[in-house]
Protein backbone atom coordinates (compact mmCIF):
# COMPACT_ATOMS: atom_id res chain seq x y z
CA UNK A 1 0.00 0.00 0.00
CA UNK A 2 1.77 3.03 -1.31
CA UNK A 3 0.11 5.43 1.12
CA UNK A 4 1.69 3.71 4.11
CA UNK A 5 5.23 3.84 2.77
CA UNK A 6 7.50 6.38 4.45
CA UNK A 7 8.97 9.35 2.64
CA UNK A 8 12.61 9.80 1.67
CA UNK A 9 14.39 12.10 4.14
CA UNK A 10 16.25 13.80 1.31
CA UNK A 11 13.86 14.31 -1.56
CA UNK A 12 10.53 13.59 0.09
CA UNK A 13 9.70 10.88 -2.47
CA UNK A 14 8.80 7.29 -1.75
CA UNK A 15 11.45 5.60 0.35
CA UNK A 16 12.74 2.13 -0.47
CA UNK A 17 15.37 1.70 2.23
CA UNK A 18 15.50 2.20 5.91
CA UNK A 19 18.88 2.79 7.51
CA UNK A 20 19.48 2.44 11.19
CA UNK A 21 22.06 4.18 13.30
CA UNK A 22 22.78 3.36 16.92
CA UNK A 23 23.71 6.38 18.97
CA UNK A 24 24.05 6.20 22.77
CA UNK A 25 21.84 3.13 22.74
CA UNK A 26 19.12 4.92 20.76
CA UNK A 27 18.07 3.63 17.37
CA UNK A 28 17.69 6.43 14.90
CA UNK A 29 16.04 5.54 11.60
CA UNK A 30 16.32 7.27 8.30
CA UNK A 31 14.33 6.39 5.20
CA UNK A 32 15.79 7.08 1.77
CA UNK A 33 14.99 6.24 -1.81
CA UNK A 34 17.43 4.43 -4.10
CA UNK A 35 17.27 7.37 -6.52
CA UNK A 36 18.83 9.67 -3.90
CA UNK A 37 21.53 7.16 -3.16
CA UNK A 38 22.34 6.88 -6.87
CA UNK A 39 22.15 10.65 -7.31
CA UNK A 40 24.75 11.17 -4.62
CA UNK A 41 26.74 8.20 -6.00
CA UNK A 42 27.00 6.55 -2.62
CA UNK A 43 28.24 3.07 -1.93
CA UNK A 44 26.99 1.04 0.97
CA UNK A 45 30.28 0.96 2.85
CA UNK A 46 31.88 4.38 2.74
CA UNK A 47 29.54 6.98 1.50
CA UNK A 48 26.50 6.35 3.61
CA UNK A 49 28.16 8.43 6.29
CA UNK A 50 27.75 11.32 3.87
CA UNK A 51 24.06 10.59 3.84
CA UNK A 52 23.94 10.81 7.60
CA UNK A 53 25.93 14.01 7.50
CA UNK A 54 23.45 15.39 5.02
CA UNK A 55 20.62 14.36 7.30
CA UNK A 56 22.37 15.81 10.36
CA UNK A 57 22.93 19.05 8.53
CA UNK A 58 19.25 19.28 7.79
CA UNK A 59 18.35 18.42 11.34
CA UNK A 60 20.91 20.37 13.32
CA UNK A 61 21.94 23.29 11.16
CA UNK A 62 19.17 25.65 12.30
CA UNK A 63 20.01 24.86 15.91
CA UNK A 64 21.76 27.61 17.82
CA UNK A 65 25.07 27.26 19.62
CA UNK A 66 25.20 27.21 23.43
CA UNK A 67 25.07 30.73 24.80
CA UNK A 68 27.76 30.02 27.42
CA UNK A 69 30.42 27.96 25.60
CA UNK A 70 29.38 28.07 21.93
CA UNK A 71 29.09 24.30 21.54
CA UNK A 72 26.69 22.97 18.90
CA UNK A 73 24.88 19.66 19.04
CA UNK A 74 26.93 18.44 16.10
CA UNK A 75 30.13 19.08 18.06
CA UNK A 76 28.74 17.08 20.94
CA UNK A 77 27.87 14.17 18.65
CA UNK A 78 31.40 14.11 17.31
CA UNK A 79 33.31 14.60 20.56
CA UNK A 80 30.88 13.05 23.07
CA UNK A 81 31.84 15.85 25.47
CA UNK A 82 29.67 18.74 26.52
CA UNK A 83 31.04 22.27 26.71
CA UNK A 84 29.42 23.54 29.91
CA UNK A 85 26.52 22.97 32.27
CA UNK A 86 24.30 25.33 30.26
CA UNK A 87 24.43 22.99 27.23
CA UNK A 88 22.21 20.58 29.11
CA UNK A 89 19.55 23.25 29.60
CA UNK A 90 19.72 24.63 26.08
CA UNK A 91 19.60 21.51 23.91
CA UNK A 92 16.46 19.44 24.16
CA UNK A 93 17.89 16.82 21.76
CA UNK A 94 20.92 16.42 24.02
CA UNK A 95 18.63 15.84 26.96
CA UNK A 96 16.75 13.09 25.14
CA UNK A 97 20.01 11.36 24.17
CA UNK A 98 21.22 11.55 27.74
CA UNK A 99 17.94 10.24 29.09
CA UNK A 100 18.60 7.16 27.05
CA UNK A 101 22.18 7.03 28.27
CA UNK A 102 20.93 7.14 31.86
CA UNK A 103 18.25 4.53 31.18
CA UNK A 104 20.92 2.21 29.81
CA UNK A 105 22.89 2.60 33.01
CA UNK A 106 19.91 1.74 35.16
CA UNK A 107 18.67 -1.12 32.99
CA UNK A 108 21.93 -2.86 32.29
CA UNK A 109 23.64 -2.05 35.56
CA UNK A 110 26.69 -0.93 33.62
CA UNK A 111 27.85 2.67 33.44
CA UNK A 112 27.74 2.93 29.69
CA UNK A 113 27.74 0.80 26.57
CA UNK A 114 30.85 -1.37 26.45
CA UNK A 115 32.03 0.06 23.15
CA UNK A 116 31.78 3.61 24.45
CA UNK A 117 34.75 5.62 23.30
CA UNK A 118 36.61 2.66 21.85
CA UNK A 119 36.46 4.00 18.34
CA UNK A 120 35.34 7.54 18.01
CA UNK A 121 34.90 7.20 14.25
CA UNK A 122 32.13 4.74 14.80
CA UNK A 123 29.90 7.13 16.66
CA UNK A 124 27.82 6.91 13.51
CA UNK A 125 27.23 3.20 13.55
CA UNK A 126 25.72 2.06 10.33
CA UNK A 127 23.81 -1.14 10.55
CA UNK A 128 23.44 -2.33 7.01
CA UNK A 129 21.24 -5.28 7.86
CA UNK A 130 18.26 -3.09 8.66
CA UNK A 131 16.98 -2.64 5.11
CA UNK A 132 13.29 -2.91 4.62
CA UNK A 133 12.05 -4.31 1.38
CA UNK A 134 9.46 -1.80 0.37
CA UNK A 135 9.58 -3.03 -3.24
CA UNK A 136 11.63 -5.16 -5.60
CA UNK A 137 14.00 -2.27 -6.41
CA UNK A 138 15.61 -2.89 -3.03
CA UNK A 139 16.63 -6.39 -4.07
CA UNK A 140 18.26 -5.22 -7.28
CA UNK A 141 19.90 -2.36 -5.43
CA UNK A 142 21.30 -4.74 -2.84
CA UNK A 143 22.62 -7.00 -5.57
CA UNK A 144 24.40 -4.11 -7.26
CA UNK A 145 25.89 -3.13 -3.91
CA UNK A 146 27.00 -6.72 -3.33
CA UNK A 147 28.88 -6.69 -6.64
CA UNK A 148 30.46 -3.40 -5.72
CA UNK A 149 31.49 -4.65 -2.28
CA UNK A 150 33.07 -7.78 -3.76
CA UNK A 151 34.87 -5.70 -6.38
CA UNK A 152 36.25 -3.46 -3.61
CA UNK A 153 37.17 -6.53 -1.54
CA UNK A 154 34.95 -5.40 1.34
CA UNK A 155 34.02 -8.92 2.28
CA UNK A 156 32.40 -8.20 5.64
CA UNK A 157 29.91 -5.85 4.04
CA UNK A 158 29.45 -8.33 1.21
CA UNK A 159 28.57 -11.08 3.68
CA UNK A 160 25.92 -8.90 5.34
CA UNK A 161 24.47 -7.97 1.96
CA UNK A 162 24.49 -11.60 0.81
CA UNK A 163 22.55 -12.71 3.88
CA UNK A 164 20.06 -9.91 3.47
CA UNK A 165 19.52 -10.74 -0.21
CA UNK A 166 18.92 -14.39 0.71
CA UNK A 167 16.35 -13.39 3.32
CA UNK A 168 14.54 -11.14 0.88
CA UNK A 169 14.53 -13.76 -1.87
CA UNK A 170 13.10 -16.36 0.48
CA UNK A 171 10.44 -13.90 1.56
CA UNK A 172 9.45 -13.10 -2.04
CA UNK A 173 9.42 -16.70 -3.15
CA UNK B 1 59.45 28.14 50.74
CA UNK B 2 58.16 29.13 47.33
CA UNK B 3 59.49 26.51 44.96
CA UNK B 4 58.78 22.84 44.52
CA UNK B 5 62.39 21.94 45.35
CA UNK B 6 62.35 23.86 48.63
CA UNK B 7 59.06 22.21 49.48
CA UNK B 8 60.48 18.70 48.99
CA UNK B 9 63.74 19.51 50.75
CA UNK B 10 61.81 20.79 53.74
CA UNK B 11 59.67 17.69 53.79
CA UNK B 12 62.73 15.46 53.63
CA UNK B 13 64.50 17.29 56.46
CA UNK B 14 61.62 16.63 58.86
CA UNK B 15 62.42 13.84 61.28
CA UNK B 16 58.92 12.39 61.21
CA UNK B 17 58.37 8.76 61.93
CA UNK B 18 57.46 6.98 58.71
CA UNK B 19 54.10 5.19 58.68
CA UNK B 20 54.27 1.43 59.16
CA UNK B 21 54.25 -0.30 55.81
CA UNK B 22 51.97 -3.09 54.69
CA UNK B 23 53.47 -5.99 52.67
CA UNK B 24 50.90 -5.57 49.89
CA UNK B 25 48.93 -2.33 50.27
CA UNK B 26 51.17 0.61 49.52
CA UNK B 27 48.95 3.64 49.22
CA UNK B 28 45.38 4.90 48.81
CA UNK B 29 44.47 7.91 46.68
CA UNK B 30 41.15 9.71 46.30
CA UNK B 31 40.36 12.32 43.65
CA UNK B 32 37.22 14.43 43.83
CA UNK B 33 36.34 16.68 40.92
CA UNK B 34 33.91 19.57 40.57
CA UNK B 35 33.10 22.13 37.89
CA UNK B 36 31.62 25.58 38.23
CA UNK B 37 28.20 26.34 36.82
CA UNK B 38 28.60 29.56 34.87
CA UNK B 39 31.84 28.81 33.05
CA UNK B 40 32.68 26.58 30.08
CA UNK B 41 34.39 23.34 31.10
CA UNK B 42 38.24 23.49 31.15
CA UNK B 43 38.75 22.27 27.56
CA UNK B 44 36.89 25.30 26.27
CA UNK B 45 38.41 27.83 28.65
CA UNK B 46 40.86 30.39 27.32
CA UNK B 47 44.04 31.07 29.35
CA UNK B 48 42.58 34.32 30.65
CA UNK B 49 39.31 32.63 31.65
CA UNK B 50 41.25 29.84 33.32
CA UNK B 51 43.27 32.37 35.29
CA UNK B 52 40.09 34.18 36.27
CA UNK B 53 38.52 30.92 37.42
CA UNK B 54 41.62 29.97 39.45
CA UNK B 55 41.57 33.37 41.16
CA UNK B 56 37.92 32.92 41.96
CA UNK B 57 38.48 29.59 43.70
CA UNK B 58 41.76 30.73 45.27
CA UNK B 59 39.82 33.09 47.54
CA UNK B 60 38.00 30.12 49.03
CA UNK B 61 41.04 27.84 49.19
CA UNK B 62 43.06 30.38 51.17
CA UNK B 63 40.37 30.36 53.85
CA UNK B 64 40.51 26.58 54.25
CA UNK B 65 42.45 25.79 57.46
CA UNK B 66 44.04 22.66 55.96
CA UNK B 67 45.50 24.63 53.04
CA UNK B 68 46.48 27.78 54.90
CA UNK B 69 50.17 26.83 54.84
CA UNK B 70 50.03 25.21 51.41
CA UNK B 71 52.48 25.74 48.57
CA UNK B 72 50.92 27.60 45.64
CA UNK B 73 52.21 26.74 42.15
CA UNK B 74 51.23 28.43 38.89
CA UNK B 75 51.60 25.56 36.41
CA UNK B 76 51.90 27.94 33.47
CA UNK B 77 55.25 29.29 34.70
CA UNK B 78 56.74 26.02 35.97
CA UNK B 79 59.47 24.28 33.99
CA UNK B 80 58.72 21.14 31.97
CA UNK B 81 60.65 19.05 34.52
CA UNK B 82 58.68 20.44 37.45
CA UNK B 83 55.40 19.63 35.73
CA UNK B 84 56.66 16.12 34.97
CA UNK B 85 57.63 15.66 38.61
CA UNK B 86 54.16 16.70 39.70
CA UNK B 87 52.72 14.15 37.27
CA UNK B 88 54.98 11.46 38.72
CA UNK B 89 53.62 12.23 42.17
CA UNK B 90 50.02 12.02 40.88
CA UNK B 91 49.16 15.63 41.73
CA UNK B 92 48.38 16.53 38.11
CA UNK B 93 48.00 14.66 34.84
CA UNK B 94 49.35 15.24 31.39
CA UNK B 95 47.81 18.11 29.36
CA UNK B 96 48.76 20.10 26.28
CA UNK B 97 51.31 22.71 27.31
CA UNK B 98 48.95 25.54 26.38
CA UNK B 99 46.35 24.25 28.79
CA UNK B 100 48.67 24.65 31.78
CA UNK B 101 48.42 28.42 31.28
CA UNK B 102 46.36 29.77 34.15
CA UNK B 103 46.11 26.36 35.79
CA UNK B 104 47.16 26.28 39.49
CA UNK B 105 48.06 23.76 42.15
CA UNK B 106 47.92 24.02 45.94
CA UNK B 107 50.05 21.48 47.78
CA UNK B 108 49.30 20.86 51.44
CA UNK B 109 52.35 21.31 53.68
CA UNK B 110 52.70 17.56 54.32
CA UNK B 111 52.41 16.79 50.58
CA UNK B 112 49.53 14.39 51.21
CA UNK B 113 46.79 16.52 49.68
CA UNK B 114 46.44 18.95 46.82
CA UNK B 115 43.93 21.00 44.87
CA UNK B 116 44.36 21.40 41.11
CA UNK B 117 42.37 24.03 39.26
CA UNK B 118 41.84 24.26 35.51
CA UNK B 119 43.06 20.75 34.64
CA UNK B 120 40.51 18.24 33.43
CA UNK B 121 38.03 19.87 35.81
CA UNK B 122 37.70 23.32 37.29
CA UNK B 123 38.60 21.89 40.68
CA UNK B 124 40.13 18.58 41.62
CA UNK B 125 40.97 17.60 45.20
CA UNK B 126 43.45 14.85 45.81
CA UNK B 127 44.27 13.12 49.07
CA UNK B 128 46.72 10.32 49.56
CA UNK B 129 47.91 8.19 52.47
CA UNK B 130 50.02 5.10 53.09
CA UNK B 131 48.11 1.83 53.47
CA UNK B 132 44.40 1.40 52.89
CA UNK B 133 42.45 4.17 54.59
CA UNK B 134 39.79 5.19 52.10
CA UNK B 135 37.16 6.24 54.65
CA UNK B 136 39.49 8.65 56.42
CA UNK B 137 40.52 10.20 53.11
CA UNK B 138 36.90 10.51 51.98
CA UNK B 139 36.02 12.26 55.22
CA UNK B 140 38.75 14.87 54.66
CA UNK B 141 37.89 15.33 50.99
CA UNK B 142 34.18 15.80 51.54
CA UNK B 143 34.92 18.24 54.36
CA UNK B 144 37.24 20.29 52.14
CA UNK B 145 34.82 20.24 49.21
CA UNK B 146 31.92 21.40 51.33
CA UNK B 147 34.02 24.16 52.90
CA UNK B 148 33.96 26.00 49.55
CA UNK B 149 30.29 26.84 50.01
CA UNK B 150 30.29 30.06 48.04
CA UNK B 151 31.09 28.32 44.78
CA UNK B 152 28.17 27.37 42.57
CA UNK B 153 28.92 23.94 41.13
CA UNK B 154 27.53 22.57 37.85
CA UNK B 155 24.96 20.16 39.15
CA UNK B 156 21.95 18.38 37.73
CA UNK B 157 19.41 16.65 40.00
CA UNK B 158 19.31 13.73 37.53
CA UNK B 159 23.00 13.28 36.72
CA UNK B 160 24.75 14.74 39.77
CA UNK B 161 27.87 16.90 39.36
CA UNK B 162 28.54 17.59 35.69
CA UNK B 163 31.78 17.35 33.73
CA UNK B 164 32.74 17.56 30.06
CA UNK B 165 33.08 13.78 29.82
CA UNK B 166 29.76 12.00 30.31
CA UNK B 167 31.46 9.12 32.08
CA UNK B 168 32.57 11.44 34.85
CA UNK B 169 29.09 12.65 35.78
CA UNK B 170 27.75 11.79 39.20
CA UNK B 171 29.51 12.24 42.51
CA UNK B 172 32.87 12.88 40.80
CA UNK B 173 34.91 10.60 43.05
CA UNK B 174 37.71 8.39 41.76
CA UNK B 175 39.08 6.07 44.43
CA UNK B 176 42.22 4.03 43.97
CA UNK B 177 44.71 1.87 45.84
CA UNK B 178 48.28 0.92 44.95
CA UNK B 179 49.30 -2.68 45.59
CA UNK B 180 52.55 -4.64 45.36
CA UNK B 181 51.69 -8.09 43.98
CA UNK B 182 54.83 -9.99 42.92
CA UNK B 183 53.47 -13.43 43.81
CA UNK B 184 50.25 -13.02 41.80
CA UNK B 185 52.27 -11.97 38.76
CA UNK B 186 54.98 -14.62 39.20
CA UNK B 187 52.45 -17.40 39.68
CA UNK B 188 50.64 -16.46 36.44
CA UNK B 189 47.42 -15.32 38.11
CA UNK B 190 47.50 -11.77 36.82
CA UNK B 191 44.97 -12.21 33.97
CA UNK B 192 42.58 -14.11 36.20
CA UNK B 193 42.68 -11.39 38.86
CA UNK B 194 42.14 -8.66 36.27
CA UNK B 195 39.06 -10.47 34.94
CA UNK B 196 37.65 -10.83 38.44
CA UNK B 197 38.19 -7.13 39.14
CA UNK B 198 36.67 -6.15 35.82
CA UNK B 199 33.52 -8.07 36.67
CA UNK B 200 33.19 -5.87 39.76
CA UNK B 201 33.49 -2.72 37.62
CA UNK B 202 37.04 -1.96 38.75
CA UNK B 203 39.89 -0.83 36.55
CA UNK B 204 43.54 -1.71 36.81
CA UNK B 205 46.83 -0.36 35.52
CA UNK B 206 50.56 -0.61 36.19
CA UNK B 207 51.66 2.16 38.56
CA UNK B 208 55.07 2.62 36.94
CA UNK B 209 54.12 2.27 33.30
CA UNK B 210 57.64 2.51 31.91
CA UNK B 211 58.78 -0.66 33.71
CA UNK B 212 57.41 -4.05 32.63
CA UNK B 213 54.86 -5.46 35.07
CA UNK B 214 56.77 -8.72 35.58
CA UNK B 215 59.81 -6.71 36.73
CA UNK B 216 57.97 -4.22 38.89
CA UNK B 217 54.58 -5.65 39.85
CA UNK B 218 53.12 -2.52 41.43
CA UNK B 219 49.56 -1.90 40.25
CA UNK B 220 46.84 0.63 40.84
CA UNK B 221 43.26 -0.59 41.19
CA UNK B 222 40.65 2.09 40.83
CA UNK B 223 36.92 2.65 40.83
CA UNK B 224 35.74 5.73 38.96
CA UNK B 225 32.16 4.81 38.21
CA UNK B 226 30.68 8.05 39.29
CA UNK B 227 27.05 7.62 38.23
CA UNK B 228 26.38 4.04 39.21
CA UNK B 229 26.49 4.20 42.98
CA UNK B 230 27.09 6.52 45.93
CA UNK B 231 30.64 7.44 47.00
CA UNK B 232 30.36 5.27 50.10
CA UNK B 233 29.26 2.32 48.02
CA UNK B 234 32.14 2.97 45.60
CA UNK B 235 34.61 2.97 48.48
CA UNK B 236 33.10 -0.22 49.87
CA UNK B 237 33.43 -2.00 46.50
CA UNK B 238 37.05 -0.89 46.12
CA UNK B 239 37.93 -1.80 49.70
CA UNK B 240 36.47 -5.29 49.43
CA UNK B 241 38.18 -5.92 46.11
CA UNK B 242 41.53 -4.66 47.33
CA UNK B 243 41.36 -6.78 50.47
CA UNK B 244 40.52 -9.83 48.36
CA UNK B 245 43.51 -9.20 46.09
CA UNK B 246 45.75 -8.60 49.13
CA UNK B 247 44.54 -11.82 50.73
CA UNK B 248 45.26 -13.71 47.55
CA UNK B 249 48.71 -12.14 47.32
CA UNK B 250 49.49 -13.25 50.90
CA UNK B 251 48.46 -16.83 50.09
CA UNK B 252 50.40 -16.85 46.86
CA UNK B 253 53.48 -15.46 48.61
CA UNK B 254 53.53 -18.39 51.03
CA UNK B 255 53.30 -20.78 48.11
CA UNK B 256 55.86 -18.73 46.18
CA UNK B 257 58.26 -18.82 49.13
CA UNK B 258 57.95 -22.57 49.65
CA UNK B 259 58.50 -23.25 45.98
CA UNK B 260 61.25 -20.79 45.11
CA UNK B 261 62.93 -19.77 48.35
CA UNK B 262 66.47 -19.94 47.04
CA UNK B 263 65.58 -18.03 43.88
CA UNK B 264 63.96 -15.20 45.84
CA UNK B 265 66.77 -15.04 48.35
CA UNK B 266 69.21 -14.82 45.47
CA UNK B 267 67.21 -12.02 43.89
CA UNK B 268 67.12 -10.05 47.16
CA UNK B 269 70.86 -10.47 47.72
CA UNK B 270 71.73 -9.55 44.16
CA UNK B 271 69.58 -6.42 44.42
CA UNK B 272 71.28 -5.49 47.67
CA UNK B 273 74.68 -5.93 46.08
CA UNK B 274 73.76 -3.97 42.97
CA UNK B 275 72.45 -1.05 45.00
CA UNK B 276 75.54 -1.04 47.21
CA UNK B 277 78.14 -1.21 44.47
CA UNK B 278 76.65 0.28 41.31
CA UNK B 279 77.97 3.60 40.04
CA UNK B 280 75.15 4.54 37.69
CA UNK B 281 71.54 3.80 38.49
CA UNK B 282 68.57 4.66 36.27
CA UNK B 283 65.14 5.24 37.72
CA UNK B 284 63.51 1.94 36.54
CA UNK B 285 66.53 -0.03 37.79
CA UNK B 286 66.42 1.67 41.17
CA UNK B 287 62.73 0.84 41.58
CA UNK B 288 63.26 -2.77 40.47
CA UNK B 289 66.07 -3.41 42.97
CA UNK B 290 64.37 -1.54 45.80
CA UNK B 291 61.13 -3.47 45.42
CA UNK B 292 63.14 -6.71 45.42
CA UNK B 293 64.54 -5.62 48.78
CA UNK B 294 60.99 -4.90 49.91
CA UNK B 295 60.13 -8.51 49.12
CA UNK B 296 63.07 -9.51 51.30
CA UNK B 297 61.57 -7.45 54.15
CA UNK B 298 58.24 -9.22 53.77
CA UNK B 299 59.94 -12.62 54.06
CA UNK B 300 61.81 -11.49 57.17
CA UNK B 301 65.28 -11.31 55.64
CA UNK B 302 65.65 -7.57 56.07
CA UNK B 303 64.78 -5.11 58.78
CA UNK B 304 61.15 -3.81 58.81
CA UNK B 305 62.20 -0.18 58.55
CA UNK B 306 63.42 -0.73 54.98
CA UNK B 307 59.88 -1.25 53.66
CA UNK B 308 58.69 2.15 54.98
CA UNK B 309 61.84 3.78 53.63
CA UNK B 310 61.41 2.21 50.21
CA UNK B 311 57.73 3.25 50.02
CA UNK B 312 58.72 6.75 51.06
CA UNK B 313 61.60 7.03 48.58
CA UNK B 314 60.18 5.23 45.53
CA UNK B 315 58.49 8.24 43.90
CA UNK B 316 61.37 10.51 44.85
CA UNK B 317 63.67 8.38 42.68
CA UNK B 318 61.58 8.81 39.53
CA UNK B 319 63.36 10.73 36.79
CA UNK B 320 61.92 14.23 36.94
CA UNK B 321 61.26 14.15 40.70
CA UNK B 322 64.86 13.16 41.40
CA UNK B 323 66.25 15.87 39.13
CA UNK B 324 64.16 18.52 40.87
CA UNK B 325 65.03 17.16 44.29
CA UNK B 326 68.80 17.14 43.62
CA UNK B 327 68.87 20.24 41.41
CA UNK B 328 70.05 18.43 38.26
CA UNK B 329 69.23 19.55 34.74
CA UNK B 330 67.36 17.25 32.35
CA UNK B 331 70.29 17.08 29.92
CA UNK B 332 72.74 15.76 32.57
CA UNK B 333 71.63 12.14 32.35
CA UNK B 334 74.91 10.59 33.53
CA UNK B 335 75.16 12.92 36.50
CA UNK B 336 71.58 12.09 37.39
CA UNK B 337 72.23 8.33 37.33
CA UNK B 338 75.46 8.67 39.30
CA UNK B 339 73.77 10.85 41.89
CA UNK B 340 70.87 8.43 42.16
CA UNK B 341 73.28 5.54 42.76
CA UNK B 342 74.98 7.54 45.52
CA UNK B 343 71.69 8.60 47.08
CA UNK B 344 70.26 5.06 47.19
CA UNK B 345 73.54 3.71 48.56
CA UNK B 346 73.38 6.17 51.44
CA UNK B 347 70.06 5.01 52.76
CA UNK B 348 70.63 1.34 51.96
CA UNK B 349 73.97 1.13 53.71
CA UNK B 350 72.52 2.41 56.99
CA UNK B 351 70.89 -0.90 57.87
CA UNK B 352 71.86 -4.50 58.13
CA UNK B 353 71.91 -6.33 54.80
CA UNK B 354 70.42 -9.71 53.96
CA UNK B 355 73.85 -11.39 53.57
CA UNK B 356 74.01 -12.05 57.29
CA UNK B 357 70.83 -14.10 57.17
CA UNK B 358 71.64 -16.82 54.66
CA UNK B 359 69.45 -19.83 55.33
CA UNK B 360 71.75 -22.85 55.62
CA UNK B 361 68.84 -25.32 55.60
CA UNK B 362 68.10 -24.72 51.94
Amino acid sequence: MAGELPKCHICGGQAQLRLLRCLYGTSIYMEVCTACIQRYDMSMEDDLTKLWEYSDKRLYEPMKACSCCGMTLKEFLLSKRIGCATCLEEFSDLRSLLENFRKNIQDAGTPCPKNWGENQDYIFNLVVSEFVSYDRDTLSFLKSQLKRAVYKEQFETAAILRDRIRQLEEKHS
Amino acid sequence: MNSLRDFWLKQHSRSEELPKSDPVLLRSDLYLSRNLRDLPFPERLSSAERREMSEKVAMGIRKMPAFRKSLFLDLGILSEDERLALQEWGYISSLDVARYEGSCLWLKDDGLASIWTGGHHHLCWHASRAGLCLDVLWKSLSRWASSLKDLDYAFSPIYGYLAADLEEWGHGLCASAVLYIPAIVENGLYEQTVMALRSLGLKWRAEYEYVALNLLPVVRIFYDDSLKCSPKEALRILKEAVLLVADREHNERNYFLQKQKLKILDRVNRSWGMLLFCQLLSSPEALYYLFNLRLGVNFGWLSEEYASKIDHQARRLLSASFRIYRGIEASQREREDADRARYVKEFIALGKGPLAIIDHDL
